[in-house]
């Protein structure tokens, strides 16, 4: 990477963030054409445009600024302190930017959250149509069977992750929730000037804002469908891994699952026999001891 | 003051002082981690008195004033360990019924193998526990017991006297869900929509460390984040930390729960709610409510959120029973066994209720040395241990049968 002045030790993160952004930006075009007839939202555009001015309200004001701290220190000339600080004197993040913020979003409607659900649904979407098909082309030769066992462990694991990132995602939710909950209720408490300096105060705050974040998350029908799913894809996950781990297993003097798990519902089946016979031969002796 | 208008500085300072007074508190807490810590549980004394398969019955004998004549069972749930009724000395329900002069036996479900994943409730009700009850009876030479369940324990236990109502003197059920058709507790909510089929066939039985993590998301704000910044903060007391690691210990000690045990309980119980209106079946037969005649308490929390009073209190007015009386104490699923407060009524409680209801009828011989004297006790209650190649044999005793192997009378712990 160049580096922005003769000296060669500071990194020009102006010029790499740009160039970085330029290329999501372009592949988020790509993307959106690729996926425009599976999503047809441009979310994700909006997503890296946001990053990039976020980026330029951290930046030193001129190029001036940034050429002296560069010769000024050997160091990397980005200090994230002092963006922080700067852009804290400049009145902080515009709405627009303040949105994608994984815990300042605004409320239900947080763009951040509306990405991430965007991102997902793609992603199945797109797995279902283009991907899993090729994973269910009819295998031939004499590995057939084990081919497909794989390539049905294969779906199911891809499965499974999507699962797993839905059931994460929205469990992230009511975290992202409290703090937006949070300052609106420093707002409320400044209004009425009633802020604490003790921060468990506001602990003790956050940590019921967000009990009752995941109390309504918890009783909603979307996270019951996901947690149902969760487990529906961890057990189909398991019982094909099981699949293929088993004809590996029977290439090995051990028994599998599979092996023990009959010779166990045989000796279950065993053990009620005999116990029903006992039951009857008592009865047959205290009767024969009776008469 | 920045733009949100919070006064950052001082926040920051009063933070900043806060690490200041947690180093001090995490310098102090090595001479309390590093130190002796008593974090034992279950440490009540007790003899295993029967064992069959991976099942054990533990007997503690009551030193004190004999209150009530008949001796107590206790079911506990097939999820978790019982040993959260034996806790530590001052927290102890176990401990209470001994100094209250109430003999205890408890059943000690053990760890289920896969082995152990075609187990239905069938072969838990009226097979383990009706082992057990006819072992008692014959033990003490007394044709009822009194029986107390534990939360799926209590479920167990309301099958097995609706199934058995002639060996069941009194019911006790704690926390016990019995009608399961509600929408006050997630657990509720949750397994409504769930298809536990494939897991039970992905794994055989239902993982303990699963079903821990389905509590933990229960209530992740308070159970993975609040729990343990209260555990930090007191991290230099000896005291909390002690008994902090006494409850983690038994909240983590989960054994699976057999598949097909689950998988029925949650069928036929939560997605059903059969139970409650006695169509349920167990080994072929019809429970009925209307059977369950004798003495029954009904015992639960009114801020349970696992077994919320909605899934408990219907049971006393479905019950053939006219004695009936339900208590519901202020406070948790937990809380009513470990909380120094309801120590104080929840036991107390109890003991009152069986005297009231302890007629000497029925009583048979006492204990186990009145029932077996002059060393018939120990040669009437011993099986030989199982070896390999040898088949364990059944016992006859005071008129009973029971299955499996006593073990010598000898105190494990």
């Amino acid at each position: 990477m160049p580096p922005n002045n003769p000296e060669g030790n500071a990194f020009d993160w102006s010029q790499w963030i740009e160039s970085l952004g330029s290329f999501y930006l372009s592949a988020a075009k790509s993307w959106q054409a690729v996926f425009s007839a599976l999503a047809g939202s441009s979310v994700f555009e909006e997503y890296v445009r946001a990053s990039l001015s976020m980026w330029r309200a951290f930046q030193w004001p001129s190029a001036g600024m940034q050429d002296f701290a560069a010769k000024a220190s050997p160091q990397p000339s980005f200090d994230m302190f002092q963006a922080m600080m700067r852009v804290m004197d400049h009145g902080g993040l515009s709405k627009d930017m303040s949105k994608w913020l994984p815990f300042g979003g605004a409320g239900a409607d947080s763009g951040f959250e509306k990405l991430q659900h965007e991102m997902l649904k793609v992603w199945a979407e797109f797995y279902e149509k283009a991907i899993r098909p090729s994973l269910k082309v009819p295998q031939v030769g004499l590995t057939r069977v084990f081919q497909e066992k794989i390539n049905r462990f294969t779906d199911k694991f891809n499965k499974y992750q999507a699962a797993v990132s839905e059931f994460q995602m929205l469990l992230s939710v009511p975290m992202e929730k409290s703090f937006v909950t949070m300052r609106e209720e420093l707002d409320r408490l400044k209004e009425k000037d009633e802020l604490s300096e003790d921060h468990k105060v506001y602990y003790g705050i956050w940590i019921k804002v967000l009990e009752n974040h995941y109390m309504s998350l918890f009783r909603s029908a979307e996270y019951r469908e996901a947690l149902s799913r969760l487990i529906n894809e961890t057990a189909a996950l398991r019982i094909t891994g099981n699949e293929v781990l088993t004809d590996l297993l029977q290439f090995l003097p051990i028994p599998t699952n599979k092996d023990m798990d009959e010779v166990y519902r045989e000796l279950y089946v065993l053990k009620k026999q005999a116990g029903d016979a006992a039951k009857r031969i008592n009865a047959v002796e205290s009767a024969l001891a009776k008469g | 003051m920045n733009p949100m208008g919070v006064p950052l500085n001082e926040i920051w300072t009063k933070w900043l002082e806060g690490i200041e007074k947690s180093r001090e508190r995490i310098l102090k807490s090595r001479e309390v981690l590093l130190g002796a810590l008593d974090t034992d549980i279950g440490k009540t004394p007790y003899e295993v008195v029967y064992q069959e398969d991976r099942i054990r019955l533990k007997y503690y004998r009551s030193s004190a004033d004999r209150q009530v004549e008949t001796p107590l069972l206790m079911v506990y749930a097939l999820i978790n360990r019982e040993t959260m009724l034996d806790l530590q000395p001052g927290r102890s329900v176990v401990r209470n019924f001994l100094n209250e002069g109430i003999d205890v036996y408890m059943i000690d479900w053990g760890y289920p193998t896969r082995k152990d994943r075609f187990l239905t409730i069938d072969d838990h009700v009226n097979g383990y526990l009706n082992n057990v009850v006819e072992f008692i009876r014959g033990r003490h030479g007394i044709p009822k017991i009194n029986l107390m369940g534990i939360c799926m324990g209590g479920t167990f236990a309301i099958i097995y006297s609706a199934l058995h109502p002639e060996k069941i003197k009194n019911l006790v059920t704690t926390v016990t869900p019995s009608s399961f058709d509600t929408d006050q507790g997630l657990l509720h909510i949750w397994t409504k929509g769930i298809d536990l089929g494939g897991i039970i066939k992905a794994y055989g039985n239902m993982p303990g460390d699963l079903l821990n993590l389905g509590f933990l998301l229960l209530n992740p704000a308070r159970l993975v984040i609040d729990k343990y910044i209260g555990f930090f903060e007191n991290i230099d007391n000896k005291d909390f930390i002690e008994n902090f690691v006494r409850m983690e210990k038994w909240i983590f000690d989960s054994p699976d729960v057999p598949g097909e045990t689950i998988r029925q309980f949650i069928e036929d119980c939560y997605q059903k709610n059969l139970l409650i209106q006695s169509k349920m079946e167990v080994g072929g037969r019809r429970v009925e409510l209307k059977s369950v005649t004798m003495p029954l308490l009904n015992i639960y929390g009114k801020y349970d959120h696992l077994v919320p009073p909605g899934a408990c209190d219907q049971l006393t007015s479905k019950v053939g029973s006219r004695d009936t009386e339900d208590v519901c104490l202020e406070t948790g699923h937990i809380g009513i066994y470990v909380s120094s407060k309801y120590q104080r009524q929840f036991t107390p409680k109890i003991v009152q209720w069986l005297k009231q209801r302890d007629g000497t009828s029925e009583t048979g011989r006492g204990t186990p040395e009145e029932a077996f004297p002059a060393g018939e006790t120990t040669k009437a209650m011993q099986v030989p241990e199982s070896r390999p190649g040898r088949k364990t044999q059944g016992r006859k005793s005071a008129g009973h049968r029971a299955k499996g192997k006593t073990v010598p009378l000898t105190p494990v712990s």
